[in-house]
């Protein structure tokens, strides 16, 4: 093999890239600009996420045991800063609108002998003008949240009632069922837990459809030789002619490799986020740039010249971005949904979704195959295919 | 002698169409071989067998006796090929250009960084050797398209048609060049469709036509093809009867016409015989006040062979 000539090659096409500003404008400074602007759109520009803190109101009997199990859920959030400010009762709307506190919840008068007795107790929430934000609506999911737990103590209680239950034994039972952890908890899934963020699947996604843009950088640069009528004088140099495409063929894999890699590390720090380890993420980038360039091969041995592999290139990078999901994920489970795991894209982001839940080289094994499929058949189809000659 | 190139019997077909049928030629070593033709005479498809570019379906090409092909590394590091679109990279400097396709020559990097000096001498661009080649004009970029050529002292080089589109002083230089290239012993495969290039710089020149040679020789040789002979007009005053009648008793002259104030001879040769021609006429008692002389080129041997003129 040329190495020697390989390399002078691939160094030679990597400086002219670099000068020519081609690589670092269509293969980073773009796809970085569409991240960031994608994450503006899709996160909500000018919108606060954080909860203010907020006071609570609370008119209760004194040493009412359910109440008290109820503030013991309340302080129990830490998503949001509660302050609990008893009352005396009275005229509580007012209290609310003058604005002494955020919002209101009056319990009734021996709320705990209520859910003792198996009634129906009702507490009354009041809210500042009768609206709610989104503090107001967590304080009022917790309080109904807790009183479906009270109303099943409460047919707890009336079955122990009658069956001879003491009363002390009943508001232990009622404020126990109200408070208690919950005994069946839905751990989190492989599943789920190989789902990307929204900052994490637009970096995932601008980088995978990026790849067809970069790679192309190198062998359609075989075409480009052609028609600028360079290649007949690399032809003419003493080496095997495979060098030239071999030689082209290692610049896009370098460029597409530095490239999503700087595109990954520079997405990672821009939006907070950790892909997983370095060395499964490294082999899926590594066999993902392959399948890449491979596909860019392909297509540079359908066409004639170089203007129509670049042509060919964006509509085949544009369609398996869009039906791997760069750009939103393909939801369902039939045949679209099908395809789309099988393009590279989705591969690709599939496989840092798996190494961003912490996934390993062995829990790559899918995308990793399906992206090696890629490449095969790819490397096989070029060699098989005639290449096409430019018009005289 | 061993030729530095032998090619013989090379035939390429494109499907039906033969574009080089049975073409044979040798070039020795300090000769300068052109191969003159019309566009897609079959000139570029020949160059491209003989430089390795091209597999010929039948025939074959030697350099310094090694069968020449893709594949034949040892045999394409005697070539040097100067393509006749510009062959370099506009992205890099002269000299960057130069050490690319040094280092593709497998040149050592030492003699590569003397010998780029040495060919950015001869082509005449040593001040602007940093400079990005795309900022060159047409005549230096056609310098540099030579000399990257030159660049591994090739016991061929190989120019096609190297002088289209460039400005007469560029021209010049670069014929300039061959010359000094051809006196250094170098062989030379120069094709062109310019007859004056030919004549200028060709010692032996081959005609081809639809793929095949139609002639082969030296200048004389092919212009004796045609049949034709020189053509000398003497024009002046005095006896040009007596003149005439001295003149056609001259081996060399074969006809002598008499106009008002002129002769018009038809001679063999002209550039041997005017001067014995001239004093002849004087000597007879014509004052002689021009003298011209009319000889077949390449152009009329192409449309004796071809029935065409060569470029249709």
């Amino acid at each position: 093999m040329d190495t020697a000539a390989i390399l002078t090659m691939t160094a030679s096409d990597l400086r002219q890239r670099v000068r020519d500003r081609s690589v670092l404008i269509f293969g980073l400074a773009v796809p970085f600009a569409l991240m960031w602007v994608f994450n503006l759109l899709f996160s909500g520009v000018g919108s606060s996420e954080s909860l203010e803190p907020i006071t609570v109101g609370v008119v209760a009997g004194a040493d009412d045991l359910v109440v008290a199990g109820f503030l013991d859920v309340v302080d129990s959030i830490d998503a949001l800063e509660i302050t609990v400010e008893p009352l005396d009762g009275g005229d509580v709307e007012a209290v609310v609108d003058a604005g002494e506190v955020d919002m209101a919840l009056v319990f009734p008068e021996d709320f705990a002998g209520l859910v003792q007795a198996g009634g129906s107790p009702t507490v009354e929430a009041f809210t500042s003008g009768g609206g709610t934000g989104l503090e107001e609506q967590v304080v009022l999911s917790v309080a109904s949240g807790f009183l479906d737990r009270v109303a099943t103590a409460t047919r707890a209680a009336a079955a122990a009632n009658e069956a001879g239950v003491s009363g002390d034994q009943l508001t232990a039972i009622s404020q126990q069922v109200a408070t208690a952890a919950p005994t069946v908890v839905a751990e989190v899934g492989a599943g789920s837990d190989e789902q990307l963020s929204l900052q994490g699947y637009l970096v995932a996604g601008q980088t995978a459809l990026f790849m067809f843009f970069t790679v192309g950088f190198g062998v359609i640069g075989y075409l480009q030789e052609r028609d600028v009528g360079t290649l007949p004088r690399l032809q003419s140099m003493p080496m095997a002619p495979s060098a030239i495409i071999m030689a082209k063929t290692l610049t896009s894999f370098v460029l597409g490799v530095v490239a999503t890699s700087v595109l990954l590390g520079a997405g990672a720090t821009l939006f907070d986020l950790s892909f997983g380890a370095v060395v499964p993420v490294a082999v899926l980038v590594l066999v993902a740039v392959a399948a890449t360039t491979s596909l860019v091969l392909l297509i540079t041995k359908v066409v004639s010249t170089a203007e129509q592999a670049q042509v060919a290139n964006s509509i085949v990078g544009l369609v398996m971005g869009i039906l791997g999901g760069a750009f939103f994920p393909i939801g369902g489970s039939g045949w679209l949904a099908l395809v789309s795991d099988l393009t590279p894209p989705a591969a690709f982001i599939r496989g840092l979704g798996i190494t961003n839940g912490g996934g390993g080289v062995a829990d790559l094994a899918t995308p990793l195959a399906i992206l090696a499929a890629f490449l095969v058949v790819s490397v096989v189809l070029w060699f098989v295919l005639p290449q096409r000659e430019a018009a005289a | 002698m061993v030729a530095v190139l032998e090619c013989s019997e090379l035939v390429r077909r494109f499907g039906d169409l033969t574009a080089v049928d049975g073409v044979s030629f040798e070039i020795q070593q300090g000769e300068t071989f052109g191969l003159i033709g019309p566009n897609g005479a079959g000139k570029t498809t020949t160059i491209s067998m003989v430089a390795g570019l091209l597999e010929p379906d039948s025939g074959s090409a030697t350099v310094k006796g090694i069968t020449i092909g893709p594949r034949a590394i040892e045999a394409k590091a005697a070539i040097g090929l100067v393509p006749q679109d510009l062959a370099i990279y506009p992205d890099l400097t002269a000299r960057e250009n130069l050490r690319f396709f040094g280092r593709l020559q497998r040149l050592d990097k030492a003699a590569l960084a003397a010998r780029i000096d040495e060919v950015l001498e001869v082509i005449g661009l040593t001040e602007r050797a940093d400079d990005l080649a795309k900022e060159y004009s047409g005549g230096m970029k056609r310098r540099l398209n030579i000399g990257i050529g030159l660049l591994h002292h090739p016991d061929l080089l190989i120019l096609d048609e190297p002088t289209v589109g460039v400005d007469p002083q560029s021209r010049n230089a670069i014929l300039e060049s061959v010359e000094a290239l051809s006196i250094e012993g170098m062989a030379v495969l120069y094709t062109t469709h310019y007859m004056e290039e030919a004549e200028r710089l060709c010692d032996r020149i081959a005609i081809i036509d639809h793929g095949v040679v139609q002639a082969e020789g030296t200048q004389d040789e092919l212009l004796r093809l045609t049949g034709e002979v020189d053509k000398v007009a003497l024009q002046g005053a005095g006896d040009l009867q007596a003149a005439a009648d001295r003149l056609r008793e001259m081996a060399s002259v074969q006809t002598v016409g008499i106009e008002r104030r002129a002769l018009d001879l038809t001679v063999a040769d002209a550039p041997t015989v005017l001067a014995g021609i001239v004093s002849t006429a004087a000597d007879a008692g014509m004052s002689i006040t021009d003298v011209q002389v009319a000889r077949p080129d390449l152009e009329s041997v192409f449309l004796h062979l071809t029935g065409r003129a060569l470029r249709d």
